[in-house]
């Protein structure tokens, strides 16, 4: 098992990345075309995840990429994405339809300063903009990027297999209208008031702005969840998906389980009607100081649905063991408690034959990657 | 108003040594004129006249942050002296990510010193009382564990020192809507 070895031509392949604060995905639609969903950083190579593995596939990473999708604005989704969208020059890019409004934009102008604290996810969004700024004014390369909104169709096109064409399509889930608007209220309360103190920014719960994606390639199916919960507002989260999306055509047998497995993003209608019984359900974890995703009742739950779930780095129970003893004194001192932020760092590779329905995926797991 | 704004390269009153290290290129003083809290980013390489008028200060230039400062905000009470030397083992730059009832939950990541991005979950009384206020979402801070050289020895210290970051202007906040505009045209947006 090498994860050096290219997917074949006709090879489906769903690879995620988690290093305990941060996820990213790559997923190969056939041919060498590639879609890269969020960015974090692989912490060996100090680089974005995605394009490290793609690069040691030896993929012409400027040419396959083919689209680029920032399900949302937080930092542990976006981490890196300004260098995928600079490398990727192929590729159009994605963003939430939220992320296109009065507000938010406001406050990338209100930040692209950076004169707080680096490293917030709207850095990674004011770089974007300078790129594309830079694009339009050579004019070589620059397209608009495209907005996600519930049942959008981001990318459409036919694959060549040798004697056979099978159909890739990607489509956006969320947001609902009323989650665009729910973000907007959001963004304006973020926004900063005149002799209001600089802070850094901080990231809203619930992220109602997220892009959760339907990805149709042949027959197969997969749903990737982002960061989407549900709330008590049925227009928003996973409900209005259940009640209103008219792309969901057959069950997916991919999930790429959303928030990290946590319960306000647990909705019993999507495994009873979007996906199939048992399916191959993967996801990252969340660590933030004392609680960390998912928790010892959400891996019960999930595993109570199937039996292939798999995480790609452990939840946080460690922190540095500091060899000074007047720092290890002095933490234990001051602190309640304290743990690495990154708790190990893992890829989970599934890989299928495209237009062969009763294969099953197969599942290569590298790095702190497990089964749940 | 126009009192809380400070003048560039005015002499500068109440930088220590200790304060400079503390938080790297940024330095923080008190205006003379106005004993308003002034936040400059220090050029330590610069070769041009400093105004520090210190006896331990580095040379540098100071950049001073024109912004509002609000003149609400407290000084920092501070335990060093002139003739105190404090040097960090380990230092974080941080920033709150939620507030609870005798603690703040803070990622921290490493300056000086071992170890990754950390969770803290950091006791509220390890910060200095006049800096208390600053605790707040978003608020950025530096905590820095060490020794502190005095003329009666050496004793460990541990501080927890906020920035006092300037004000929004409501001249940078018109200068957001204009950007902002100005990435709706980019964007191809209404």
């Amino acid at each position: 098992m090498s994860v050096n070895i290219s997917p074949a031509v006709d090879e489906l392949e769903v690879s995620l990345f988690g290093p305990g604060y941060g996820e990213a995905i790559a997923l190969h639609l056939g041919r060498g075309k590639w879609v890269l969903v969020d960015s974090c950083i692989d912490p060996i190579a100090k680089a974005p995840a995605t394009l490290h593995y793609l690069s040691h596939l030896g993929v012409d990473i400027a040419q396959a990429v083919k689209l680029i999708v920032a399900t949302h604005w937080h930092d542990d989704h976006v981490r890196g994405i300004s260098t995928v969208f600079q490398k990727c020059q192929s590729a159009e890019l994605v963003i939430s339809t939220a992320l296109s409004k009065d507000k938010f934009l406001e406050l990338i102008g209100l930040y692209h300063s950076g004169s707080v604290m680096q490293s917030s996810g709207i850095d990674e969004f004011v770089h974007i903009f300078q790129q594309l700024d830079k694009r339009k004014k050579q004019g070589v390369r620059f397209n608009a990027p495209k907005f996600a909104l519930a049942d959008r169709v981001l990318f459409r096109e036919e694959i060549s297999l040798g004697t056979t064409t099978v159909e890739a399509n990607i489509s956006s889930l969320s947001p609902s209208d009323e989650a665009v608007l729910q973000a907007l209220l959001a963004f304006e309360r973020l926004f900063p008031h005149r002799l209001e103190s600089k802070k850094r920014i901080t990231s809203p719960s619930p992220n109602h702005a997220s892009v959760a994606l339907w990805c149709a390639i042949g027959d197969s199916r997969i749903l990737l969840g982002a960061d989407l919960e549900c709330t008590s507002n049925p227009k928003t989260g996973w409900s209005v998906i259940l009640d209103d999306s008219s792309v969901l055509d057959r069950k997916a047998s991919v999930f790429k389980v959303p928030h990290h497995g946590s319960k306000n993003a647990h909705h019993d209608g999507i495994w009873d009607n979007v996906l199939i019984r048992g399916p191959f359900a993967i996801l990252t974890p969340y660590n933030r100081g004392s609680t960390s995703l998912p928790s010892s009742n959400d891996i019960a739950r999930i595993v109570s649905l199937t039996s292939h779930a798999f995480l790609t780095a452990p939840t946080a129970t460690r922190s540095t063991k500091w060899r000074k003893k007047v720092v290890r004194d002095t933490v234990k001192q001051a602190t309640k408690n304290i743990r690495n932020v990154h708790q190990g760092w893992g890829h989970i590779r599934l890989r299928k034959r495209i237009g062969y329905p009763n294969k099953a995926w197969r599942v290569e797991l590298f790095g702190d990657a497990r089964p749940l | 108003m126009s009192d809380a704004y400070a003048t560039a390269k005015q002499p500068l009153h109440g930088i220590t040594a200790g304060d400079l290290s503390d938080v790297g290129n940024i330095v923080q003083f008190v205006s003379p004129d106005t004993d308003i809290l002034v936040e400059a980013n220090y050029d330590a390489d610069a070769s041009t006249q400093t105004g520090i008028n210190t006896p331990s200060a580095a040379s540098g230039t100071f950049d001073i942050n024109k912004s509002f400062i609000p003149p609400q905000l407290p000084l920092p009470y501070s335990r060093r002296s002139f003739s105190d030397s404090f040097k960090a083992i380990q230092k974080w730059e941080g920033y709150v990510i939620e507030v609870y009832e005798d603690t703040f939950l803070a990622r921290l990541i490493p300056i000086v010193g071992e170890g990754t991005d950390q969770n803290a979950e950091i006791y509220i009384e390890e910060v200095e009382p006049a800096d208390r206020v600053l605790i707040e979402p978003g608020a950025v801070f530096y905590w820095s564990i060490g020794y502190l050289d005095k003329p009666s020895g050496r004793h460990r210290d541990s501080y927890i020192r906020f920035r006092r970051l300037p004000a929004w202007s409501q001249r940078e906040l018109d200068a957001a809507k204009r950007k902002a505009n100005r990435l709706k045209e980019l964007l191809n947006v209404e």
